[in-house]
């Protein structure tokens, strides 16, 4: 799925809940105006809500980039002592580089 | 240049995440990205000039270091992390006390300024490079106060080697490895230090921590995989008759894992060139290497173990 279609899906998913939301407290001043007996919410609002959930829920995953590996030392394995041991904080500039760069 | 400027921007940040000093490469790259495209990299534009910047002290690239630091200095003009660039600047033309004195006026202000301090260090390094002892004193003040800093605790060992006192490196790194210990790198440079330490407890011990690299690495780091093979060999004769036969056993193990490493090499690049796309040359030295290998073996008279 593209970029902007899991966008999408995050509004959608969002709205649905808010949306929700709203049936929820408007379904509660109904059955208190009718004067009926609360009970439960009706099945639509609860499907909806739950709906809306795992469709945002999908989206922000897929919108917030790649998944890390768990073990801790899995992006190290790579690396060699070749560049972990460069250290820029404490890097010196009188070296080599003059001499082989200079373009007199 | 045939690079987009998109690729030269992942390139470059990937070169920043790796902690490669690659200053030609650096430069070539992001050169023309912090002139023509400054306005596509968004905030990522002052992490490139940076990058670049220092890059450019370090091939000698003036006027590109000059070009950076006007970009930044013009956006940030306040900001401690800029005039640590232009003290930089001055160390790279050679003026180590004016750069002095501008790190001094920066602590003055702001005295928990970890990264100009570690300047001062650096430059301490670059004007006693013959006595390290007085750069090591520096060093040792500052994690003191910063003990939680890993690459100045790398620096400290390296200063330490370098003046030939393994047990205070080994010390450093023993720090490391509490701070960090899923790390296998610096499990390798302990057990590096121990074998250069010589001896047989602690080439034993060097045994241990290059066989714990090499298992966190997935058998991936060839160099503890060579320093297992080493610290073998050499322990061999010197130990009893049953560490011996344990010795020649994680040996063979070690050589058969490089020459599985080798020959994988191999095979990989010849296939590459088979199909006609881009001719990587296989790695030439790779028979040499497989002598090595060996010939270290055939010290314990174990060719057979190499398949």
């Amino acid at each position: 799925m593209s970029h902007p279609l899991k966008k999408v899906a995050i509004i959608v998913g969002l709205a649905c809940i808010v949306h929700a939301g709203f049936s929820a407290a408007q379904h509660r001043s109904f059955v208190r105006l009718t004067e009926q007996e609360f009970s439960s919410l009706p099945l639509d609002i609860v499907v909806q809500s739950i709906l809306g959930l795992f469709l945002a829920s999908y989206g922000i995953l897929m919108v917030s980039g790649d998944f890390k590996n768990i073990q801790v030392n899995a992006d190290m394995k790579e690396k060699s002592f070749e560049t972990v041991g460069n250290r820029f904080a404490f890097c010196t500039f009188e070296h080599r580089g003059k001499a082989l760069y200079s373009r007199q | 240049m045939a690079v987009s400027w998109e690729e030269a921007r992942d390139k470059l940040r990937e070169l920043r995440d790796s902690n490669v000093r690659d200053g030609e490469s650096v430069v070539d790259l992001g050169e023309r990205l912090v002139r023509k495209y400054s306005s596509k990299l968004g905030d990522e534009l002052w992490l490139v000039c940076e990058q670049v910047f220092i890059a450019a002290l370090d091939v000698d690239r003036d006027d590109v270091a000059d070009m950076c630091l006007e970009k930044l200095s013009s956006n940030f003009p306040k900001s401690s992390r800029v005039m640590k660039l232009q003290g930089m600047m001055l160390e790279s033309q050679g003026c180590a006390d004016e750069a002095e004195e501008l790190y001094k006026t920066i602590l003055a202000q702001d005295p928990t300024n970890a990264a100009v301090r570690k300047r001062l260090i650096a430059l301490s390094k670059w004007r006693n490079w013959k006595n390290p002892g007085a750069t090591i004193k520096m060093l040792t003040e500052y994690l003191e106060v910063f003990m939680a800093d890993n690459d100045a605790w790398l620096e400290l060992a390296d200063l330490y080697i370098a003046q030939m006192d393994y047990d205070r490196a080994a010390y450093c790194m023993e720090e490391l490895i509490l701070s960090n210990s899923f790390n296998h790198l610096y499990h390798q440079r302990y057990a590096e230090i121990k074998y250069s330490k010589g001896g047989k407890e602690n080439k034993e011990l060097a045994r241990q921590y290059f066989a714990q690299a090499v298992k966190l690495s997935n058998n991936c780091n060839m160099r503890a995989l060579y320093g297992l093979l080493m610290t073998c060999t050499s322990l061999c004769g010197k130990v009893s008759q049953s560490e011996d036969s344990k010795n020649k056993q994680y040996a063979t193990w070690a050589a058969k894992m490089i020459a599985e490493k080798y020959n994988n090499t191999w095979v990989q690049d010849k296939d590459v060139s088979l199909d006609g796309k881009k001719n990587v040359t296989p790695s030439k030295d790779v028979p040499q290497l497989m002598a090595s290998v060996q010939q270290s073996l055939s010290l314990l008279n174990l060719q057979d173990g190499v398949a």
